[in-house]
């Protein structure tokens, strides 16, 4: 279910994927200029959209003060026409407007820059850099513009934009006043163990001489997650006043070898390693394999 | 003429110091023999191979030592079977040569042989040997026939040609790879029954070339064939296909496995798992889960990890450290990326022991948990530079407010 009362989020794509995609259809944006053409024509389309409603509203408004006893006045106001309801726009008009959070999907650290440029001509804030796997080249631009970068412990090289991946990218990331990094996973198997992606990502930035504690650490799968998702207000911390997404591990969960030992989701135990009837399966796994094993 | 009298005068102490004379003092090693873990002991490396493990040995004062302070040392990892060396951008297809698709015959080719491919060059073989990976099986992977090629062993000591153990053909056995060949995985053992009839020579070759033949009988005759197989109903099919040929195999993927593990062992047929594949990811893999390998483990299977990566390959760690967090001892899941990949495939042997050449790895914590890390790897008794394309490139990034733009940084 949808996190009660979460800001939206909406999912941009930069670089290879969009290029791939769609000059494969030999169909535009299939270039970086092109996305980029793209993404600022279709800003300046939501720019308009919003001026079209402020207009229409002022005129409503307007129509409206001039009296509502005036017979002739509601009959001007019902000649108001509103603006065409287009869902694309309204949704880049609620970026504009900072009622939407932009995830942006991007790996190279110049077509990154490029977007914080883009964000700032038309006056939006960024949230999150996705896969960014050239973050830590432009670490303090990052943090100057509150952006996160949502990232990999050592995931690269499945493409060219993926070729200068490295372990510290995390840990680099972070290092600035107002970094915020976050592990993820992009996959069905890493989100099952972010805190071991975390602890590989802490090590490596402790290797090479970055001073991150544990406690530290956990802040890229907890409240900098929060933060990216625009709902630190209410979860990613262990404080009062905020719900109680609690896990007790065996021992420090920045091991190989720790586990989960219960899980609470607004205070409810929804996991216990210990019962059973406390594991839940899902409605695909059940009845699989009857009868099957040794 | 200094530079000259200067290499000379090295080449003199090189040659009285022995050029791979190494001692690695107050070390904890993981011997992955019967000798076990041994604290606190040194190892001598002479020609780069261990000559002797034992507490503090007597030497020369001439000759390079490195303290371990009681910090663990393992054979040189295995990366799991992957395309190094043969692959430098997954997405770029022109730097990527482990598979073949679209010929333009209809045969198998069981001669496809990825070891001509092979570049040591690669950024990726320094990337994953300084993460404590000495070697790897390559693999010709899936392209569009049901026998993919042939590989084998490779050290990762930036040779051209280091290649050891048997030769290895690989089979595919699944349905989904089977949609580029008629659309059922029965097309696979149709095909795989009359590959093997035509090698016999009792009928004509149609699917194979004179050169296939050969390769294919050299496999039969010395090789070992692994099978890619999930689902416990196709790994039985393998087992099967085993006994009918007299065949080395080994069975790839094997998330199922836990559920034939019996049979496995009684067959002594080995098996390659990512210990991390616990999720049904499609109707080949409904009985994945996390316990898998201490399962086969424990009815006395020979378990190999594999990560399914090959850039990211040095994963394989984590994979056996999960493994161990489920249920298999930590000798064993050790044991699953050092000796056992290295006896199954008949490369050189892997293991800390007199005799056996040094490729070794000082790790600053337990060689199983994701945070410990390799501080140095030794192979054939050079300890390794530890310089990859991703140390460089975090040293270049790693100063704050340089002088100049970083690409005037040369670490």
């Amino acid at each position: 279910m949808k996190f009660p009362g979460a800001p939206y989020g909406l999912k941009m794509a930069c670089g290879e994927n969009p290029k791939r995609v769609y000059g494969g259809n030999k169909q535009a944006p299939s270039t970086r200029m092109g996305n980029v053409a793209a993404y600022r024509a279709s800003w300046i389309r939501a720019q308009r959209y919003i001026h079209d409603w402020e207009q229409y509203e002022d005129k409503m408004a307007k129509q409206q003060a001039k009296g509502e006893d005036d017979e002739s006045s509601s009959l001007a106001a019902a000649l108001i026409k509103p603006p065409k309801r287009d869902l694309e726009l309204e949704t880049l008009a609620g970026v504009l407007k900072g009622d939407i959070i932009v995830h942006m999907h991007c790996y190279r650290a110049d077509e990154m820059m490029t977007i914080l440029d883009m964000a700032r001509e038309f006056g939006y804030q960024l949230g999150t850099f996705h896969h960014g796997v050239e973050a830590y080249k432009i670490a303090d631009e990052l943090a100057e513009n509150n952006v996160c970068g949502a990232l990999w412990a050592d995931w690269w090289g499945f493409k060219m934009e993926a070729y200068d991946g490295i372990q510290e990218n995390i840990a680099l990331v972070d290092r600035p006043d107002n970094g915020c990094a976050i592990v993820h996973s992009d996959s069905d198997e890493g989100i099952q163990r972010l805190n071991q992606e975390a602890a590989k990502a802490m090590s490596k930035g402790q290797a090479a001489g970055l001073a991150i504690p544990p406690e530290r650490a956990i802040r890229w799968i907890t409240s900098n997650a929060a933060k990216s998702l625009g709902i630190e207000t209410r979860t990613g911390t262990l404080a009062p006043g905020m719900m109680a997404d609690v896990v007790l591990w065996n021992q420090n969960p920045f091991s190989v070898y720790a586990q989960a030992q219960k899980v609470f989701i607004d205070g409810a135990l929804v996991y216990d390693r210990d019962n059973a009837a406390l594991q839940p399966q899902s409605d695909f796994e059940l009845g699989q394999l009857t009868g099957a094993g040794q | 003429m200094t530079r000259k009298y200067l290499s000379v005068y090295l080449l003199i102490w090189a040659s009285l110091a022995g050029a791979q004379d190494l001692l690695i003092t107050n070390a904890s090693v993981h011997t992955q023999t019967e000798a076990g873990v041994i604290e606190d002991t040194d190892i001598l490396i002479k020609d780069g191979r261990i000559a002797r493990i034992a507490p503090r040995i007597p030497t020369n004062r001439m000759i390079r030592t490195i303290n371990a302070n009681g910090r663990h040392v393992t054979p040189a990892l295995f990366a799991g079977v992957t395309v190094s060396g043969l692959s430098e951008v997954e997405a770029v297809r022109e730097s990527v040569e482990s598979s073949y698709s679209e010929l333009h015959t209809e045969l198998m080719h069981p001669e496809f042989d990825v070891r001509i491919a092979y570049n040591p060059h690669s950024s990726v073989i320094p990337v994953t040997r300084v993460e404590g990976f000495g070697y790897a099986l390559l693999a010709a992977t899936r392209g569009d026939r049901s026998l993919t090629g042939q590989g084998g062993l490779v050290r990762f000591d930036g040779g051209y040609d280091s290649f050891e153990g048997r030769p290895v053909i690989y089979v595919q056995t699944s349905g989904g790879s089977a949609s580029k060949i008629g659309g059922s995985r029965v097309v696979h053992w149709m095909l795989l029954n009359q590959v093997f009839a035509e090698a016999d020579g009792g009928q004509d070759a149609d699917l194979l070339s004179p050169q296939g033949i050969e390769a294919l009988n050299e496999v039969r005759e010395d090789g070992i064939f692994v099978f890619a197989a999930d689902r416990a109903a196709d790994i039985m099919r393998v087992l099967a296909f085993i006994d009918e040929q007299e065949i080395s195999g080994v069975v790839h993927g094997a998330r199922e496995a836990w559920m034939v593990a019996s049979a496995l062992a009684e067959a002594e047929v080995p098996v390659i798992v990512n210990a991390l594949d616990n999720l049904p990811a499609d109707f080949d893999s409904l009985g994945s889960r996390l316990d898998n390998a201490a399962v086969l483990h424990g009815a006395g299977v020979n378990v190999i990890f594999s990560s399914g990566e090959t850039h990211n390959a040095r994963k394989v760690r984590q994979v056996a450290g999960n493994a161990a967090a489920n249920g298999m001892p930590h000798s064993a899941a050790l044991a699953a990326i050092s000796t056992v990949p290295a006896a199954v495939f008949g490369g050189e042997e892997r293991a800390v022991a007199t005799g056996l050449r040094a490729d070794l790895v000082i790790w600053n914590g337990d060689p199983l948990e994701v945070t410990s890390i390799a501080e140095q790897v030794i192979m054939g008794g050079v300890p390794d530079t530890m310089i990859s394309r991703q140390t460089l490139l975090r040293d270049r990034y790693l100063p704050e407010n340089p002088e100049l733009p970083r690409a005037y940084i040369q670490p």
